[in-house]
């Protein structure tokens, strides 16, 4: 029996904390730019919004470093080839949902396609994820909500999903509408909170206020060596079990969305690809067994 | 994993390895030299008892592994003994490259060129029924990447099953090129449009359309190497999930 | 008496050959020698195809030469439809094939190392050596080409992505150290091949022969007229069976048969008179190792590489206008040949290696060896099959 707890939801980590910059800009950005300065990376992979589009995006020294600002995450490991074959990066961060972080994943444990991946990856940052939409569905979406066409700037979370308008409006965000707007794929995700990461990120209300559920000794290792380095730039407040109880309480909601379309895929027999050992099929046992399951080592 | 061994000499702790060329451009085999230094290690680790390009034997022996690349031409009488020789003598075989696994660039030759006009039927090692039980293993990639054959041989020395398993799926799977990754994973509403499949792909066939958040595949350059649909993270995860530091 | 005897299968080589030999009291008056894999029909196969994937599809005749088929097949669409490179594209290609003549050639040292080296231990410290440097160069083809075996980023019309400083300033720095190693190896090379030689018996000049000399260039390669090549087919002259085994054309230059390679741009370009024989032929295929790295250097060092490189024309021609590219390989004049309609797709196309012009020298080489010591002079011309029976 799988029971949507936090376990489940967020996963283990060692320490999660509300970072404040003190510089006004957006910390996550901000931890990386130090971890340049202090070549504890040499590369950044992500992706970043250009017009309506997402586009796969490669950060090198002496560039502006940058994360994605929507939740539109395309395309972010369309570059590892040129990182590494081309670049010979070796310390790359990587800023991506759990999905491309698969991917990354499975190229470092294989090296299908793509050489001397395995050692190169310094810091894999996984953005907490309700879905990726593509700059039509937003505006769809965001039609949808307000009746209006508007520019959206950037999304956080604030006990739900929000989007701020370039003017500086808030949308407050339903899910199930969310849901049925963000790409097919995303609608069967069952890692939304990036577990298996070094770090999971989420951007708060206030642009320079961020959460990070650092999950990894080398997730914490990075966090303390870049306080350590520049102390004045940061705020951090640690955070409880309780204070995450706002953002358990969205994936869930989230969640019970996707598992009631994944029911659905495997009763109407919908295929998977050939390969996949039915992965939704693996699920959809999981979840209406009785007995207890250890999905910790699962992968959906 | 089984091996069955004719003679216990000295050097028989040491698994035997094999390469066996068919129709290919031997790209494979060399891929296994890039290791590079890696290479000389592995090859001091198990016993390397054929290859035209690396050792004197004539006559093909006994190898607990044949490693084999390249599609089997039906017009060429060499080919329809090595296919026999293999059924004897290998223990087991492994497709490398797209050429072996999913026919390839082979997919596209027609024959009539001088010299020999009669040379148009190529057939993927995985389709060929007196062999295709000894086909456990197949690996995509034109040619697969140094680093995946480390990595796959590794694992398959220390007999690794979470590592090994998907190539075995592979092997029977016979079709795999950037129209597989659009039929298995995009169009059946799978794709989260990583782009891994574009970083994999050994001829730049796959670009990433911004608009649909999706890759974009360009059928002219591909070379059906199944290194795309191989390496994207919905046709199959690395269980457990593996973690570095 | 003469007696007929076949070596089908010679080890240490690319691929699968064969030599047919009319032996008189152990010595060969009379040697053939042919490909035995299959053809897999690139010359066909590309016919109706966009002339823009020509170099991607042609790489893959060869995965030890790759890239001279990629530089070959994209100047010949080029020469076809009139599609100017960029000047730097086409220094960043002639650097890109002698990087692989580097490649290729100390592959094949790896390849022939179990004659050089008797004792195991000396000849995997051997190939460790070469690797090193091996290494350089599989780094220098992901970085500019894109890959290590069969590049991507030769186009039609230049390569497909700038090289920005830092790059090539991190291949530029590495070369010195490069350098040592490779020509640390050399001197175990050369020595190895002089005690090679002392243990099997051979004589200096083993394997000559009096044929001309063919070559375009010492580096990149120059146009060459096509008319100019005739082919002779194994249905004209092999014997019996080998009619149809045989995989590959013999082509002539002017009427006569050719030796390319090495020795033949030492003579035509760089005025070596000489010795006759494959142990000459070995060393000299090492010494060009040296001369590609300097090169590369000179090149990287004194041109930039950060602006368009690719020049992005579609290609379109009459259907008549042959276009020639010739690249010179690691194992001599490679040439393709191309026709294409006004929409791009190719009409005609043929493909001329360096291997189908070696054997027949291979075969005159072998006059007058001892029949046992055959092998030897097929090795010293690094045959590559699948380049013949592409
Ligand atoms: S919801 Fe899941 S699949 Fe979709 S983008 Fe987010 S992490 Fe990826
Ligand atoms: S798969 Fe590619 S590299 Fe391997 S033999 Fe075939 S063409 Fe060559
Ligand atoms: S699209 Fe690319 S990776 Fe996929 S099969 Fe074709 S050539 Fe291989
Ligand atoms: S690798 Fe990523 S982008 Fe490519 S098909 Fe798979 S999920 Fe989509």
């Amino acid at each position: 029996m799988l029971e949507l707890n936090s376990r489940f939801l967020i996963g283990s980590y060692k320490k999660a904390v509300e970072v404040e910059s003190r510089t006004g800009n957006n910390p996550l950005e901000e931890l990386l730019s130090v971890m340049f300065d202090s070549n504890m990376i040499d590369g950044i992979l992500s992706s970043r919004i250009e017009g309506e589009f997402s586009v796969p995006f490669l950060v090198v020294k002496g560039d502006r470093v940058e994360v994605p600002s929507l939740n539109r995450f395309f395309g972010s490991v369309a570059l590892l080839k040129k990182a590494i074959q081309k670049y010979r990066l070796s310390r790359i961060a990587v800023v991506a949902p759990s999905c491309a972080i698969d991917g990354l994943n499975k190229t470092q444990y294989y090296g299908i396609g793509c050489n001397w991946v395995k050692t190169a990856v310094a810091l894999k940052v996984g953005i907490l994820c309700t879905g990726s939409l593509t700059g039509k569905a937003l505006t769809a979406e965001v039609l949808h909500l307000t009746g209006k066409e508007k520019r959206i700037k950037r999304f956080f979370y604030d006990g739900g999903l929000f989007y701020q308008t370039e003017e500086g409006e808030l949308i407050p965000v339903n899910l199930s509408v969310h849901h049925h707007y963000i790409n097919a794929a995303c609608r069967y995700c069952l890692n939304l909170s990036a577990k298996g990461t070094d770090i999971t990120y989420f951007p708060l209300k206030e642009e320079n206020r961020a959460v990070f559920i650092v999950r990894s000794e080398r997730g914490w290792r990075v966090v303390a060596s870049v306080q350590k380095e520049r102390p004045e730039l940061f705020r951090f407040r640690r955070l409880k079990k309780e204070d995450l109880e706002g953002i358990v309480s969205l994936l869930r909601e989230k969640a019970l969305l996707n598992i009631d379309d994944i029911l659905e895929r495997v009763e109407l027999g919908l295929p998977v690809p050939k390969w996949n050992d039915n992965k939704l099929r693996k699920f959809y046992r999981i979840w209406n067994a009785v007995e207890d399951y250890n999905f910790e080592e699962e992968v959906f | 994993m089984t091996f069955h061994r004719v003679s216990f000499e000295d050097d028989d702790l040491k698994l035997k390895i094999g390469f066996i060329h068919f129709s290919s451009c031997s790209g494979c085999q060399v891929a296994f030299l890039d290791m590079f230094e890696d290479a000389v290690e592995i090859f001091d680790t198990v016993e390397l008892v054929y290859s035209n390009l690396l050792t004197k034997r004539k006559e093909i022996p006994y190898m607990d592994v044949a490693f084999v690349e390249g599609a089997f031409c039906a017009e060429d009488p060499h080919h329809v003994k090595l296919i026999k020789e293999l059924s004897e003598k290998a223990g087991m075989v492994i497709a490398i490259g797209g050429c072996a696994a999913f026919g390839g660039m082979r997919r596209f030759s027609c024959g009539s060129q001088m010299p020999q006009p009669s040379h148009q039927t190529f057939i993927p090692l995985t389709e060929i029924e007196s062999i295709k039980r000894k086909v456990k293993f197949a690996i995509p990639g034109c040619p697969p990447n140094p680093s995946l054959l480390y990595n796959f041989f590794l694992a398959f020395l220390e007999r690794n099953d979470d590592f090994l398993l998907p190539f075995e799926f592979i092997a029977q799977s016979r079709d795999a090129s950037g129209f597989d990754l659009i039929k298995e994973v995009v169009n059946k509403g799978f794709c989260v449009g990583c782009g891994t499949c574009s970083t994999a792909c050994p001829s730049r066939a796959i670009s990433f359309k911004d608009v649909c958040g999706k890759p974009n595949f360009d059928a002219d350059l591909c070379v059906r190497c199944g290194s795309c649909l191989a390496a994207c993270p919905q046709s199959f995860k690395p269980y457990p999930q593996p973690v570095y530091t | 008496m003469i007696k007929k005897v076949r070596l089908e299968g010679i080890p240490l080589t690319e691929g699968h050959s064969g030599l047919h030999l009319e032996v008189e009291g152990g010595i060969v008056r009379k040697g053939y020698y042919y490909a035995l894999v299959p053809v897999r029909g690139f010359e066909t196969l590309l016919i109706g195809r966009s002339a823009t994937v020509a170099p991607l599809l042609t790489t893959r005749v060869c995965g030890l030469c790759q890239i001279t088929h990629s530089i070959a097949s994209a100047k010949a669409v080029e020469s076809a439809s009139g599609i100017e490179v960029p000047e730097e594209a086409e220094v960043l290609r002639e650097v890109l094939g002698l990087t692989v003549r580097i490649y290729n050639n100390l592959l094949h040292q790896i390849t022939i190392s179990e004659d050089l080296f008797p004792d195991k231990g000396e000849r995997f410290q051997f190939i460790r050596n070469v690797q090193r440097v091996r290494k350089f160069t599989g780094e220098l083809l992901e970085s500019i080409g894109g890959e290590i075996i069969h590049s991507p980023n030769i186009k039609v019309g230049g390569i497909s992505e700038p090289v920005e400083d830092f790059v090539k300033d991190r291949i530029l720095e590495q070369i010195p150290s490069v350098e040592l190693a490779l020509k640390e190896s050399f001197e175990e090379f050369s020595e190895a091949l002089e005690k090679t030689w002392e243990r099997e018996g051979l004589e200096d000049d083993f394997g000559k022969h009096d044929f001309d000399f063919f070559a375009t260039d010492l580096y990149y390669g120059k146009v060459f007229d096509f008319e100019r090549i005739t082919f002779v087919r194994p249905q004209e002259f092999l014997p019996d069976d080998l009619k149809f085994r045989a995989t590959n054309l013999y082509p002539l230059v002017d009427g006569k048969p050719v030796e390319t390679g090495p020795r033949a741009r030492a003579v035509l370009f760089k005025g070596y008179v000489p010795k006759g024989g494959v142990k000459e032929l070995h060393l000299l295929r090492a010494e060009e190792n040296l001369e590609a790295l300097k090169r590369i250097e000179s090149l990287l060092s004194s041109y930039s590489f950060t602006g368009e490189l690719w020049n992005q024309t579609p290609p379109s021609s009459d259907g008549e206008t042959l276009g020639i590219g010739v690249h010179e390989a690691p194992r001599g004049v490679n040439i393709h040949a191309v026709k294409l309609d006004k929409r791009g797709k190719i009409t005609y196309y043929k493909i001329v290696v360096p291997t189908e012009f070696n054997f027949f020298a291979v075969s005159e080489s072998l006059r007058g060896v001892p029949a046992a010591k055959a092998e030897f002079v097929v090795r010293g011309y690094d045959p590559c099959i699948v380049c013949a029976a592409h």
